[in-house]
């Protein structure tokens, strides 16, 4: 067990598809109301960890825990309502408008005769103040840039309002100013309304940056979890990505800045 | 406000309509009794429009004659086609959205086929009327499993529920065409007229069986569309969101399926409807969320009226319905593999 509380949980867990298995009997706590960052090269089993957490995946062998009950076992609507995730591409259907998809991530919270509350109403708009994006609440996505395609499925997911929130390479295809847009917003919805955030990325140190707890995966397993101080060393970094490099203290934010060997 | 919003004290009921939608429905609706009235009027015994609405509301003095062509002969036929097409329009909504695919619809799943099979085969044993019809609907519903059990890998992708109904949809005209070589003249000229689509012999039985259908079907349509609407989001994010995967697919194709089934039995099998409906309705109100399923319902409708029409009356002579519907669809679905190809949507 972990020492601090954990509402959501892996157990012993086996996930594979078909006969090949990505990871085997692996255990993580997400730490409640902290940012954890899932950090491992690629194919490590990240992205399949994530889905597990979430009850995409079933897994073959061990469980994981939501709120102390086995997740497989909660109705799905029920989960719905405590976590979300945004997945790594997700599909926005042809022409949709940007309130209309915001709109969907009340669903768990609607029913055939209630499908407009004023909680609805509150949510959507409040999400889409988060995001900055209420100004284009009725433009088409296929209109909008990478950035603000992600800002609108983030502000989809917060709609949601669930305490917990999975985000797999939320920050992928954005460009540098637009990843920090996306993970400041991150942090303020953890500072703000502690929120439970897990989140893939690939940045190391801008994982540094923003995680309060740091997981580092490869070939299925967990080889260090911790604070970044803690995790991101030049020693794991050997270890975990086979990479050269020193680790110095980030000039702005003082967290571990990871600089690559020039030769690798 | 682009939308009405309804909320009752303590907001056990709450719904949201987009006025445009309401609009564009009404709209719709005026056009296809308009078009309706103005198809009775058409024949060798002309009605004039007036005529036609006196006859229906019964205003003024009966005259029998145009009674007897009215309500009698053209009536059921106009109805029948709107009801049709409204019941192919829907399902080939919801069957769209799905299998998230604009080129999905009955025809292509195979659900088609196979209710023609069904009704070649019920042909080819003796039963005819509504035993063939009765056999249409099964042979519809059957498929759809089929296909679905076929498809079915941890999960019915869309991707493979297309592949395998283009096999189905291979493999039952095959059987169709046995059932043909093998059937006495005149049986096999009643199959090949049963699968070729018409509306030449419908009467108030076909109008009653699909109004009824419509009557069910539609509003279990109408209660199943928020799940349509997370399934659009692809499986991670409809179940993220709280979606039974696989009890809204079973629901969503079931139900699609059986309409699909009670049309055909009325009508025979009349191609494309079901798939140019939607991408009409999509043209007009974007998407086909909430309400505005109906509007692929209605375009469905006035497609099949007009296409029935023309078959009629505008041609020396007469031919099957399904004939003029694939006349206009075919172009219509090369033009959208055209489009689709061209913006990579497809």
């Amino acid at each position: 067990m972990a020492q601090y509380n954990s509402r959501l949980s892996a157990e012993q867990v086996t996930l594979n598809y078909g006969k090949r298995v990505i990871i085997d009997e692996l255990s993580l706590y997400i730490p409640d109301g902290k940012i954890t960052v899932i950090i491992g090269p690629n194919a490590c089993g990240k992205s399949t960890l994530l889905r597990s957490m979430a009850r995409l995946l079933k897994p073959k062998f061990g469980r994981v825990m939501l709120d102390g009950e086995e997740i497989a076992d909660i109705p799905t609507k029920i989960v719905a309502k405590r976590l979300g995730m945004l997945p790594q591409t997700p599909i926005a259907p042809q022409g949709v408008l940007v309130s209309d998809l915001v709109s969907r991530g009340r669903a768990p919270h609607q029913s055939i005769f209630q499908q407009w509350s004023k909680a609805d109403e509150a949510a959507v708009s409040e999400a889409l103040v988060a995001t900055e994006i209420s100004d284009l609440a009725d433009r088409r996505i296929e209109e909008l840039s990478g950035g603000q395609r992600q800002r609108v499925w983030i502000a989809m997911a917060l709609a949601q309002q669930t305490e917990l929130l999975l985000l797999d390479e939320p920050t992928t295809y954005l460009d540098l100013p637009h990843q920090i847009e996306v993970l400041n917003l991150v942090r303020k919805l953890n500072r703000e309304q502690a929120r439970t955030i897990v989140l893939v990325l690939h940045d190391l140190n801008l994982a540094c940056r923003y995680a309060d707890h740091i997981v580092a995966m490869r070939e299925g397993k967990i080889i260090e979890q911790g604070t970044p101080d803690e995790v991101i060393t030049a020693q794991s970094m050997l270890k975990v990505f086979e990479l050269n490099c020193i680790v110095i203290a980030d000039p702005l934010s003082n967290t571990p800045l990871v600089v690559p060997a020039v030769d690798g | 406000m682009k939308h009405f919003i309804y909320r009752n004290a303590g907001e056990t009921v709450s719904m949201r309509f987009s006025k445009a939608k309401l609009v564009i429905l009404a709209i719709l609706l005026l056009v296809l009794v308009v078009m309706a009235a103005f198809a009775i009027t058409l024949g060798d015994f002309y009605i004039t429009i007036v005529e036609v609405y006196g006859s229906l509301l019964h205003l003024g003095d009966a005259n029998k004659r145009i009674d007897f062509f009215v309500r009698k002969m053209r009536l059921p036929r106009a109805l029948t086609a709107a009801l049709v097409g409204g019941a192919l329009g829907i399902a080939g909504a919801v069957f769209q959205r799905v299998v998230r695919n604009p080129l999905a619809s009955p025809d292509i799943l195979g659900i088609t086929t196979g209710a023609s099979l069904f009704a070649a085969a019920a042909i080819f044993f003796g039963f005819f009327g509504w035993a063939t019809s009765l056999f249409a609907v099964f042979g519809s519903m059957l498929t759809a499993i089929i296909v679905y059990l076929l498809a079915y890998k941890k999960g019915a992708s869309p991707v493979r529920l297309i592949l395998v109904g283009v096999g189905i949809t291979a493999a039952f005209g095959g059987g169709i065409s046995y059932i043909v070589t093998r059937a006495d003249e005149n049986l096999a000229v009643m199959v090949l007229q049963w699968t070729t689509g018409s509306l030449a012999l419908s009467g108030w039985d076909e109008v009653l069986l699909v109004f009824l259908a419509l009557l069910i079907l539609v509003p279990i349509i109408l209660f199943l569309e928020r799940r349509l609407s997370l399934i659009e989001l692809g499986d991670d994010l409809a179940v993220t969101l709280g979606l039974k995967r696989e009890t809204s697919y079973i629901l969503l194709l079931a139900t699609a399926s059986i309409l699909v089934g009670l049309a055909i039995a009325a009508s025979g099998p009349i191609g494309f409807v079901a798939l140019i409906a939607p991408h009409a309705a999509r043209g007009i109100v974007g998407r086909l969320n909430g309400g505005a399923m109906l509007v692929s319902m209605f375009f469905g409708a006035i497609l099949l009226l007009v296409s029935d029409m023309v078959a009629q009356h505008d041609l020396n002579i007469s031919v099957p319905t399904g004939a003029i519907t694939a006349a206009i669809g075919a172009p219509y679905f090369l033009f959208i593999l055209y489009r689709g190809a061209k913006n990579g949507t497809i």
